[in-house]
C-alpha cells in the first residue's frame, strides 16, 4: 500500500474527515493533504508525514516506509506482470496473500485470476506489496 | 579566375553570418578576410569553398577590400554634402530654400528649417506661420507665397491665392495648380478646390501634423505672453548615418532545427524534398524560415493523420487514467445478479447480490433481502460466483 493509499485507508479508520479538517488539524498548508492522498507520486515532506502520523496515532515509520511504494509503481508492475504473462504475488494489508495472472487493472482494483481458475477482485488501496513472478 | 571572397559571397546572396554558419569559420574572421586584413589558410578556404560550393581555386587568398565595407552598401546620407539628395519634384520645398537645401539650418544656417526666404519667424524673428515681412501668408494669403517651404524661390503656400503657386512642388518651376485658384480653373471643367485666402490650408508640413489656424492671431491676441515656440529649445542635428537599417533575422534556433528534423523523418521526407520545400537547407534558415517551415511540417502532418472518432474522450491507456475496467465488470455482474462475496480490510466477510455501485461504493442485497451499502475503501477484494440459476439455464441449453 502506497503512503496515500494508507493515509485513505486511515482517514476511514478515523470516520472519514475531509482533507480540509485533517489540514486544519494537523496544519499541514492547504491543498497539501489531497495532494499526499491523491497523488501517484511520492508526495509530501518528513514534517507533513510526522504530523499527519501524529493525527493519525500510527506509527510514522508505517507511512515514510510507503513513501516509495507508490500507486505508480504498483501500476507499473501490473502493467509488467500482463506483458510477462507472469503471475503477481499481492501481499494485502489485511494480511491475506493473492497470487494470479493480471486480467486487467485501473484506477482502483485489478482482477487477478487464481490458479484454480477463480477471479478476484482486489482493490489497489488495499495492496501493501507485490513481487512479479512468485508462484 | 580568383574573385574576392566578398564578392563570390555576394554572389551567392549570402550574409557574412550565413557564410560563417555554413562553413564554420568565425564571422569577424571573414570579415578579416573580406578587407584584406588577412590572407585566407588553406583550411579555411577549404571551409569557404565547400559553402560557397565552388572550388578552393576561384577564391582569392588575400582579398582586396571590397568598395564600400565588406557588407551592403551604407545607405547614402540625405545630410551629406556631396550626396544625392532626395528629389521628390523639381519645384517643391526640397529643392529650393528647404531644410536639405542651401537655405537650412543644417547647411548654412541663413535660414528656417521651415522656410529659407525672408519670411520666417526663426529666420528673423517675424510674425510667424506666414507671415513674412511683405506680408506674403503661407496659409492661403492672398500673396500665396508659402513661408512653408517656399521662399522667394519657393512661392508655395498650398493654395497661394495670386498666382496659384502652389505649395506642393511649388517654386517658380511649380506653379501646378493643385489647391492653387489658378484663377479658378481647377481641372478639366470642374471648379477648383478653393484652397485659397478664404480658409486657412491645411499645413502638410514634413515634421508636424495637419494644419492649425494661422498662430498670428494667436499671438496678436496675447502679446504679453512668450511665444512657446521661441521657447522651444532648438532640436539638435540629426546624426548624419542616413537612413536605419533593417534588423537582421536571427537564425534558427537550435529547438526549431530539432522540432523540424523529427517532423521531417515523421513525414519520411529527403533533403531532396526539404530544399524544394524550404528552398535551401536546414542549417541556412532563418528564424522565421524555420517558423514558417515547422507550420507547413505541422499541416502536412496533420493532413496524414487519420481523423480521430469524435464523441469519446482520447485517453491514453494507462491504468492510473482508466477507470472503466471495474465499471464494466460490475455492470455485468449487476445484470447477473451473480453472488458476491467481499472481505473487508478487517476481515469481515459479507455475501449477497449487487444491486448498484458507485466509483466509491457497492450497495448489496444480502440474502436476507436487506441492503447494504460497503465503501470501496473498506473492502480488501471481493469475488463473484456463477449465478446458480444461470448455470442451470447454460447446462440446459447445452444439453
Amino acid at each position: 500500500m502506497s503512503a496515500n493509499d494508507y493515509l485513505r485507508y486511515l482517514r476511514a479508520v478515523k470516520g472519514g474527515p475531509t482533507p480540509q479538517d485533517i489540514e486544519a488539524a494537523t496544519g499541514v498548508g492547504a491543498g497539501a493533504y489531497r495532494q499526499i492522498e491523491q497523488r501517484y507520486r511520492a508526495q509530501g515532506t518528513e514534517e507533513e508525514l510526522a504530523s499527519l502520523a501524529a493525527y493519525f496515532e500510527a506509527p510514522i515509520e508505517e507511512l515514510t516506509s510507503r513513501v516509495e511504494w507508490t500507486r505508480k509503481a504498483l501500476s507499473a508492475a501490473l502493467v509488467e506482470a500482463v506483458e510477462q504473462d507472469a503471475p503477481i504475488q499481492l501481499a494485502l494489508r489485511s494480511g491475506q496473500t493473492i497470487t494470479g495472472k493480471v486480467q486487467w487493472s485501473d484506477l482502483g482494483a485489478a482482477l487477478l485470476q487464481l490458479e484454480d481458475g477463480q477471479e478476484v477482485v482486489v482493490q489497489r488501496h488495499m495492496v501493501d506489496r507485490w513481487q512479479i513472478g512468485a508462484a | 579566375m580568383a574573385l574576392d571572397l566578398w564578392q563570390l559571397r555576394r554572389q551567392k546572396r549570402m550574409t557574412i553570418d550565413e557564410l560563417a554558419r555554413t562553413a564554420g569559420v568565425h564571422p569577424a574572421l571573414i570579415k578579416a578576410y573580406e578587407l584584406g586584413e588577412r590572407s585566407i589558410p588553406e583550411r579555411d578556404l577549404e571551409r569557404l569553398a565547400g559553402a560557397l560550393e565552388i572550388d578552393v581555386e576561384e577564391i582569392k587568398v588575400l582579398s582586396d577590400p571590397p568598395p564600400r565595407g565588406p557588407s551592403r552598401p551604407a545607405a547614402p546620407s540625405p545630410l551629406e554634402g556631396d550626396a544625392p539628395r532626395p528629389r521628390y519634384d523639381s519645384g517643391s520645398r526640397y529643392d529650393s530654400g528647404s531644410r536639405y537645401d542651401s537655405g537650412s539650418r543644417y547647411d548654412s544656417g541663413s535660414g528656417s528649417r521651415y522656410d529659407s526666404g525672408a519670411g520666417s519667424r526663426y529666420d528673423s524673428g517675424r510674425p510667424s506661420y506666414g507671415r513674412s515681412d511683405s506680408g506674403r501668408s503661407g496659409y492661403g494669403s492672398s500673396e500665396g507665397r508659402s513661408s512653408y517651404g517656399g521662399g522667394e524661390a519657393g512661392r508655395s503656400g498650398y493654395g497661394g491665392g495670386e498666382a496659384g503657386r502652389s505649395g506642393y512642388g511649388g517654386g517658380e518651376a511649380g506653379r501646378s495648380g493643385y489647391g492653387s485658384s489658378n484663377y479658378g480653373r481647377g481641372y478639366g471643367d470642374r471648379p477648383a478646390p478653393r484652397y485659397d485666402s478664404e480658409r486657412p490650408a491645411p499645413r502638410y508640413d514634413s515634421e508636424r501634423g495637419p494644419s492649425r489656424p494661422p498662430r498670428s492671431d494667436y499671438r496678436s491676441d496675447r502679446p504679453d505672453q512668450p511665444d512657446r515656440m521661441e521657447r522651444r529649445p532648438e532640436r539638435p542635428p540629426r546624426k548624419p548615418g542616413g537612413l536605419k537599417r533593417r534588423p537582421q533575422v536571427a537564425p534558427a534556433r537550435p529547438s526549431q532545427l530539432e522540432h523540424l528534423k523529427i517532423l521531417l523523418q515523421q513525414l519520411d521526407m529527403s533533403g531532396d524534398d526539404l530544399l524544394r520545400l524550404a528552398g535551401k537547407p536546414l542549417s541556412m534558415l532563418n528564424r522565421r524560415e524555420a517558423s514558417h517551415l515547422l507550420t507547413t511540417c505541422q499541416e502536412m502532418l496533420t493532413e496524414r493523420k487519420p481523423e480521430r472518432p469524435k464523441g469519446k474522450r482520447q485517453r491514453p491507456y494507462l491504468p492510473e487514467s482508466v477507470d472503466e475496467h471495474e465499471l464494466v465488470y460490475l455492470t455485468q455482474v449487476q445484470l447477473d445478479e451473480s453472488p458476491m462475496h467481499l472481505t473487508l480490510f478487517n476481515g469481515t466477510t459479507l455475501e449477497g447480490t449487487l444491486r448498484g455501485f458507485s466509483p466509491y461504493a457497492l450497495t448489496l442485497a444480502a440474502n436476507g433481502g436487506d441492503e447494504i451499502t460497503v465503501q470501496k475503501l473498506a473492502i480488501a477484494f471481493y469475488q463473484v460466483k456463477p449465478n446458480p440459476s444461470q448455470e442451470t439455464a447454460d447446462q440446459d441449453g447445452e444439453s
